[in-house]
């Protein structure tokens, strides 16, 4: 079932690039390549490409993390919410909301609350200078279940439109027309992808196992802080922009693992393509289907991604028992 | 001679076949959207139709409004299809849209936003839509049938004397309890049609207020306006202490003004003060 | 000759207790030491204190006479190589990926494993009779191919000092023989320095040139096998009736148990 090598990136890179292609072209109006670049066409254009920058950032954004939680936490169910940085970053945006600051700094408001979960969060799993790893993932879960507590009860206690001007925010979205906003993100996403790539000897000897990543001479301790840090930080940036996306952190990397096998080395850039090409592709969906109403792309990956995910566990299931 | 003639033909037709107007040239037709009911209403009434290109799926009015190419819904409406639309200007509301003009004007769309809070607002509001779509005189014309209907039911409000002002309670939704305070239309609309609004302390324009208080505060009448359509009055007759009510007693409990007349912010506001009166102080 | 490690009356354990309670040894290059004693007395403690995992509350350990906690952990995991007792792979790596990781400490980490790695790792497998796992996923073996496969990890790290807890734990008696067959020519052979901490006290004294009994986190007593194992140090430390006799193919000391009760 693997398979290594040029020839499999060069499939996903052809992958990613017929997506995008079509997520250009194609949307609740059909625009044939040649018209989509004439003047009158060009904010429809410009909407299209918006997005789909969007969509490969936050795709190949989430996967990645998701790969690296899963190594850090050794556990093939981390995905780049679970430490919390998704409800602290609802809390800032609802705070925004309510607080009446404009829309252009809501945000900065969730990145802020994303990060302080993400301090919170580790804080808390902190022994000493040791972070063991069930008390992280405890951590987490605790903070993520307070915040969200913390934000229902904003929401009861304010008027609707605090709950209207969010609704976007619990199934995401890859509306983000502000270019100096998005090359923001897109910076410290993909450098920290970047980082991550080079760290991928360190996640293959950590997905063994805390004492078989420190005999073979992984810093370990600094090392998951690192990258404990740079995920939270690229998840903070995604969450403040795209409200949460979910399944797409978690089932890439199982789906990639399968195709390409767990080596890091390759693992990470696969998932990336991969990951893109997942989000470009449903908010294709999600613009196309029921046109003019949009789906949400939390709701599309949810509904594409659960049934390929039971797929894939039973495909799994059945080559074990042979 | 001939070989002149073929040659500008010819160049005409190149022209004709390549030559496409650029954005907003004078020669092509204006092309409007509308995300909202009350200015999908306005620029009915200003006279435009085949200029308006699209309207949300809440755009009910005129009927004229049903048979457009829709854009979406109201709080989320498809960016895609109005930029598709090649519109000249996209009119929406304030706080529900806020953020949809917010993407639109980030794309280099023309977004005008229009969120009147009182009369004075909406008349401004329908002058400045006038200006953009080049129909002033219709808007002044419009601005004067309305600002006409208002004297008129302020003339009859004033001709009963102000001691009489009778307390109207209006309930936006039921569950929970809703109503308008000050700073709100309908809380201009009442006074103007004569009334004293119960709600107008609660401190906002739109906002929950409980059961209690509207039984504290007694309304002589109650008006129901919900958004999605004509309420029943008897679940509100049959609630728990509301017997006590003055409006329930003497059977003054309203909900067959239609809604649309009372909350879309637009040119028959006028005539929804109008009905308000007539059951505020007939 | 200096020792290639020294422990100085090193003290450590987990949270408040002490399990090592002080711990003084020399180990040379070259030697072969097997570390025995009862359930708790601190052998696997002792070994995560010579590979660095827990550090020592007092006492000191040094490699080359070099403290141990001042050299840089890539540069001790190319001396020092570590088999622990039990393994579990979350994840499905094949049993190759598994042995090239201990290539780790060699690698830079934007370098690819070069032919010499494939090749060592090959060797590797081939010395411990894993040979034919090599494509496998490691979630699919049994515990006794996993042991195998670790083994080989380890030497594919290249280390003058291997350690090992228990690494026969999970084998039958052939590949247990087969395994320290592999470790003692490797010893005598290439020169690796091995210590083994082992269950079985005749394997120790079969293998090992020298053997440090244990007791309640201290060395009870030190030598060679003949000196360690004799019937007074056993039934003093595991308290039950043994009687000592001569190997008859190798010669060296065979502790014979007594079921019967005294």
């Amino acid at each position: 079932m693997r398979s290594v090598g040029r020839q499999r990136m060069s499939f996903f890179i052809f992958v990613l690039l017929s997506v995008v292609l079509a997520g250009l072209i194609k949307g609740s109006v059909d625009v044939p390549l040649g018209e989509l670049f004439h003047p009158e066409n060009r904010p429809l254009l410009s909407l299209r490409l918006f997005r789909v920058l969007a969509g490969i950032v936050a795709g190949s954004g989430l996967a990645a993390c998701g790969i690296a939680l899963q190594a850090i936490l050794r556990n093939p169910l981390a995905e780049p919410y679970l430490l919390g940085t998704s409800s602290g970053a609802g809390l800032g945006a609802v705070l925004a909301v309510i607080l009446g600051i404009g829309q252009a700094f809501l945000p900065l408001s969730a990145f802020i609350g994303a990060l302080v979960s993400a301090v919170l969060v580790y804080s808390i799993a902190r022994q000493g200078y040791r972070i063991p790893i069930p008390s992280l993932i405890l951590s987490g879960v605790v903070v993520s279940v307070a915040f969200s507590g913390i934000i229902v009860f904003l929401i009861s206690v304010s008027s609707n439109e605090a709950v209207h001007g969010l609704m976007w925010w619990l199934w995401g979205s890859l509306d983000v027309y502000d270019p100096r906003l998005l090359s923001a993100v897109s910076l410290v996403v993909l450098a920290g992808i970047a980082v991550l790539f080079v760290f991928a000897q360190d996640l293959n000897a950590l997905s063994l196992g805390e004492e078989e990543a420190h005999h073979l001479g992984v810093q370990t301790e600094r090392v998951k802080t690192g990258l404990f840090i740079l995920t939270s930080l690229m998840t903070a940036c995604l969450v403040c922009v795209t409200g949460i996306i979910g399944f797409v952190g978690l089932i890439v990397p199982h789906l990639m693992r399968m195709v390409v096998g767990p080596n890091h080395k390759t693992l990470l850039p696969a998932s990336c393509l991969a990951g893109a090409s997942f989000l470009v592709g449903c908010d294709l969906i999600g613009r196309t289907v029921f046109s003019p109403v949009e789906i949400p792309i939390g709701v599309i990956t949810a509904v594409v991604g659960a049934p390929v995910f039971i797929v894939l566990m039973k495909m799994q299931h059945r080559v074990r028992e042979r | 001679m001939h070989g002149r003639a073929v040659r500008r033909m010819l160049l005409s037709v190149a022209l004709g076949l390549f030559a496409r107007p650029g954005w907003g040239e004078e020669p092509r037709s204006l092309r409007v959207v509308s995300l909202a009911p009350s200015t999908t209403e306005i620029l009915f009434a200003l006279g435009l139709d085949r200029e308006i290109v699209g309207v949300s799926r809440l755009c009910q009015y005129p009927p004229r409004a049903v048979s457009k190419p829709k854009i979406g819904d109201f709080s989320n409406p498809s960016l895609e299809r109005i930029l598709s639309l090649k519109p000249d200007y996209v009119f929406c509301t304030g706080i529900e849209q806020a953020r949809v003009a917010e993407k639109l004007k980030q794309l280099g769309c023309p977004v005008v936003v229009s969120s009147p809070e009182n009369f004075g607002e909406l008349f401004d509001s329908i002058t400045g839509i006038g200006r953009r779509v080049g129909r002033e005189r219709e808007a002044a014309e419009l601005i004067a049938g309305m600002k006409a209907k208002i004297d008129r039911v302020s003339d009859r409000s004033r001709s009963r004397g102000e001691g009489v002002r009778p307390r109207v309670f209006v309930e936006i939704w039921h569950s929970p309890l809703m109503t308008a305070g000050n700073g709100s239309f309908i809380d201009e609309l009442i006074t103007l049609a004569g009334g004293q609004n119960v709600a107008g302390d609660i401190g906002k324009a739109y906002g929950n207020i409980s059961p209690e208080q509207v039984i504290r505060r007694d309304p002589e009448v109650i008006v129901l306006t919900y958004m999605e359509g004509k309420g029943s009055v008897d679940p509100v007759k049959k609630r728990w202490g509301w017997s006590a009510v003055s409006a329930v007693r003497n059977g003054r409990v309203y909900g067959d003004i239609d809604p649309a007349l009372l909350l879309i912010p637009g040119p028959r506001l006028a005539d929804g003060l109008i009905e308000l009166q007539k059951r505020i102080a007939p | 000759m200096t020792p290639f490690m020294r422990l100085n009356s090193v003290v450590g354990g987990y949270a408040k207790e002490d399990v090592v309670r002080g711990v003084s040894l020399d180990i040379h290059r070259g030697d072969f030491i097997g570390i025995i004693g009862p359930n708790g007395s601190g052998k696997s403690t002792l070994l995560k204190l010579m590979t660095r995992f827990l550090k020592p509350w007092r006492g000191v350990l040094t490699l080359d006479e070099e403290d141990l906690g001042g050299i840089e952990p890539r540069s001790f995991a190319r001396k020092v190589a570590f088999v622990p007792q039990d393994t579990w792979v979350q994840f499905p790596f094949t049993v190759e990926e598994i042995v090239l990781m201990g290539r780790i400490p060699h690698l830079g980490r934007l370098q690819s494993e070069t032919k010499r790695d494939f090749a060592l790792a090959e060797k590797a497998l081939g010395l411990t009779g894993a040979s034919h796992l090599k494509g496998k996923e490691i979630d699919q073996l049994s515990a006794g191919e996993r042991q195998r496969v670790i083994i080989a990890r380890a030497l594919v790290q290249e280390p003058s000092l291997l350690l090992l807890d228990e690494p026969t734990s999970h084998l039958d008696i052939g590949h247990q023989i087969k395994m320290l067959n592999l470790l003692r020519r490797l010893n005598k052979d290439t020169g690796l320095t091995i210590v083994i901490v082992l269950h079985d006290l005749n394997l120790a004294g079969e293998y090992c040139n020298r053997l440090a009994l244990m007791e309640e986190g201290r060395v009870f007593i030190e030598g060679t096998p003949e000196q360690v194992l004799t019937y007074k140090n056993v039934e003093s430390v595991y308290k039950t009736v043994v009687v000592v006799r001569e190997n008859p193919i190798s010669g060296k000391p065979y502790v014979i148990v007594s079921s019967r009760e005294a």
